[in-house]
């Protein structure tokens, strides 16, 4: 080998290994928030290293999925919709059945869960600490190395941060904004404050309440979710769920624990006469007792109110 | 004639007294700031003229209804409680008239006991 050849070949590697040190390393996070969006998008906490928390909770649909169900890893798929991970700040239940109480309790259950990511979190802790990248900026920002407690809590600190306030119906409400909203969506608030009872469960800032409910999606035939009767073993709990929260729900399709509704539409004519969609549910709240008989405009003006829930970085887009 | 005329002075007399005495001082937006989870949380009260009012938390709209005020007391309705019945609720401006506490008379709506009663608002500038 020349010493020309040679000093080529030395240049070549020198600028591979300074393009793989520099060119595609991600900035190194200074607080919980950068490092837990960082491992949110991060497939290196899934078995097969090719599912994140992103590849079902995807930012450009308020971070939930538009499929039914979502593949995990090998394409598994869970029994359950999605739900958005956002405005979960004020939350007090997660999941679908509320069985975790805290964000941080709930972010380390998708790693270990067989069809999902797959990891058991004593894995995914090692793979972290083997990891430069990720080994330097836990130290800096938690001042140790990877563990369970501040891997949950970088997930959950970054999950806190995303809440959505800046919607049309908001600019109403707060600011008077007569022009924010239309007059469909503004009689579509009175309907749903009114003649179709959605209050009486879709209360409080992120249109749910603290409580769980049944809509009448369980009859224990084809329906056989039983919901929150999973965790508390009470019968009385059977095919009850949490309250869905409201906001860009427009943009969140499908809909229900199990994606069983793919428009709001669909959503609003189930509510409109249950019976029609599952006709012998268990235990169904009263609050749907009787079909709400709304007109066609109705039907669209409670639409239109809900479209006005979306955040305005999602209405620019779509 | 003259009882006539009286009676239209005691009338208007009282008419124009109601005017005067009663400018409702919770028009405008009213903030109280806590700490909810760890996080900051505000909640933001905003009295219309028109007799409506909506609640805030963070920004997010959490509570609308109607309200009106009689002399220290203020009867507010929402639809979650039940927009026919209302709540009555002592107030107590205080400070540079900048200042606003709640506290219950009479609400069978439990969960709106929980939210506002002995809450201190400041008048938001
Ligand atoms: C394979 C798809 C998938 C992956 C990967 C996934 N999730 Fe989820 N997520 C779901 C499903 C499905 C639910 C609802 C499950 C239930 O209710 O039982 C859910 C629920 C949630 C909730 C509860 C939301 C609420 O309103 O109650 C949060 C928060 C969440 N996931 C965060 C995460 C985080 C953080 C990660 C990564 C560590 C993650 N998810 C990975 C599919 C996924
Ligand atoms: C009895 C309480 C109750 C009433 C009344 C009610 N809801 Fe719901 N809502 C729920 C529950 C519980 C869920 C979740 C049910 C499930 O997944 O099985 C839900 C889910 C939803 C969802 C889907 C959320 C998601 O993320 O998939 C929408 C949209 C919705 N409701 C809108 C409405 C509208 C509009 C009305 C009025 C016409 C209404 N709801 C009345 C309790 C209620």
């Amino acid at each position: 080998m020349t010493m020309k050849k040679l000093g080529y070949l030395i240049f070549i590697c020198a600028f591979v290994s300074l393009t793989a040190h520099f060119g595609f390393v991600e900035a190194e996070p200074k607080t919980t928030v950068e490092l837990g969006k960082i491992l949110f998008n991060d497939p290196i906490l899934s078995s097969n290293k090719k599912i994140s928390c992103a590849s079902c909770h995807k930012e450009e649909f308020a971070f939930a999925d538009t499929a039914t169900l979502s593949l995990g890893v090998n394409d598994q798929k869970g029994t359950r919709n999605t739900p958005s991970s956002m405005n979960l700040a004020l939350q007090v239940s997660f999941f679908w059945d509320g069985r975790a109480k805290t964000l941080e309790d709930q972010a380390l259950i998708p790693i270990e869960n067989p069809v999902e990511m797959n990891l058991p979190i004593p894995v995914a802790i090692k793979r972290l600490q083997a990891n430069k990248f990720y080994l330097n900026a836990f130290k800096k920002i938690f001042n140790e190395e990877p563990n369970r407690k501040n891997l949950a809590q970088a997930l959950a600190d970054f999950q806190r941060t995303l809440e959505t306030t800046d919607t049309p119906f908001d600019d109403w409400r707060m600011n008077d904004n007569q022009n924010a909203v239309s007059e469909s969506a503004k009689r579509g608030f009175l309907l749903f404050n009114g003649k179709a009872n959605c209050v009486q469960c879709h209360f409080g800032p992120d249109f749910n309440n603290i409580e769980f409910r049944a809509i009448g999606l369980f009859d224990g035939k084809k329906l056989i979710d039983s919901g929150r009767a999973v965790v508390t073993k009470k019968p009385s709990d059977l095919g009850k769920f949490k309250i869905g929260p409201l906001r860009n729900i427009a943009i969140t399709a499908p809909y229900m624990h199990n994606g069983m509704f793919n428009t709001l539409r669909e959503v609003i004519d189930y509510y409109n006469d249950p019976d029609k969609i599952v006709p012998n549910p268990i235990s169904r709240d009263s609050l749907l007792a009787k079909p709400l008989n709304l007109t066609e405009t109705e039907k669209m003006d409670l639409e239109n109110f809900l479209i006005s829930l979306t955040d305005k970085r999602y209405l620019v887009k779509n | 004639m003259k009882k006539k005329l009286a009676f239209i002075a005691i009338v208007l007399a009282i008419c124009s007294f109601k005017l005067i005495d009663e400018p409702n001082p919770l028009l405008g937006k009213w903030e109280s700031k806590t700490v909810y989870k760890e996080g900051p949380l505000s909640i933001l009260l905003l009295f219309r003229a028109d007799g409506t009012y909506d609640g805030f938390a963070n920004k997010k709209t959490f509570v609308n209804g109607t309200y009106h005020v009689s002399k220290d007391t203020i009867f507010i309705a929402d639809p979650i409680c039940n927009s026919k019945y209302n709540g009555k609720y002592k107030l107590t401006i205080f400070g540079e008239r900048d200042s606003v506490k709640f506290d219950v008379i009479s609400d069978t709506c439990k969960a709106r006991v929980a939210g506002a009663n002995g809450f201190t608002f400041k008048r938001v500038k």
